[in-house]
């Protein structure tokens, strides 16, 4: 089941794979910097960084995606996001557009993609000829409050 | 506030001064009761390089560290809260505030109170 469509999306780029979030949710896009550890967290937790005078939590994407971890570069892009006023950083390679949604581009979710991407999936995009896996930041939202339980 | 800085990892971390009583070589003093920063944080032991025990007032309690790297002034304004996010799965340990310098790492904090008694 498709939820409520965004009008527009931010689209990035992860491990080769195009992927959006509702740009409404996108706060800024930034180089991630170094990032502080902090024991005791789950591995989707990297750390810590301050940005623009706040304390930011970094999540790694690719662990919430059910990829292999790979340790954060420097030059790595950070997706800083909002929703239900959680704030959080979501690790990728690099932001690739900013569109507006057209829907006949969008389709169901495919069963092919692992149970992770499926979990958080909202729908498909049709961009550029390239497949672009559409995330629900609520559903991932959701996600991490219910394992902060 | 004063804020004794150690290494940790590959960043820092510190404790608050006030409640330092001071700080010795580690295995100098048989007398305290010693509890290793990557213990109380819940992380597996390491081997340290420049082991050092801070000891706390009041307490027969020392923290084995790393390395010593600073005895810094820190302004109110350079402390941060954590997201709830992250304070929500931290080692209690720490503390929910950081302190954050210009063009440096955050910097946690170990909360001298939470280290365990026994």
């Amino acid at each position: 089941m498709l939820e409520l469509q965004p009008k527009s999306l931010c689209i990035f780029l992860l491990d080769g794979e195009y992927y959006a979030l509702s740009a409404q949710v996108v706060e800024g896009i930034h180089f991630c910097g170094n990032i502080t550890y902090i024991p005791g967290c789950p591995p989707y937790i990297l750390g810590v960084i301050h940005l623009k005078g706040r304390i930011e939590a970094v999540l790694d994407l690719r662990i919430l995606l059910g990829k292999p971890h790979r340790d954060p570069r420097e030059r790595d892009v950070l997706i800083m996001i909002s929703q239900n006023q959680i704030r959080a950083g979501l690790l990728i390679d690099g932001a690739e557009d900013i569109i507006e949604v057209d829907h006949k581009n969008i389709s169901k979710v495919p069963s092919r993609l692992n149970i992770s991407v499926q979990s958080i999936a909202s729908g498909i995009y049709s961009w550029k000829e390239q497949t672009v896996v559409m995330l629900s930041s609520e559903i991932l939202m959701d996600k991490l409050q219910e394992t902060a339980l | 506030m004063t804020i004794i800085v150690f290494k940790y990892r590959k960043g820092k971390m510190g404790i608050r001064a006030d409640a330092v009583d001071r700080c010795i070589p580690d295995g100098t003093c048989k007398e305290l009761r010693v509890f290793d920063i990557n213990t109380i944080v819940g992380e597996v032991p390491v081997g340290h390089v420049k082991s050092l025990l801070i000891c706390l007032k009041d307490r027969k309690i020392a923290l084995r560290i790393d390395e010593l790297l600073d005895i810094a002034e820190v302004e109110e304004h350079q402390f941060f809260m954590l997201p709830p996010l992250v304070r929500q799965h931290m080692n209690r340990v720490l503390e929910s505030r950081v302190i954050y310098k210009e063009k440096e790492q955050v910097m946690l904090l170990v909360d001298p109170n939470r280290i365990p008694a026994r």
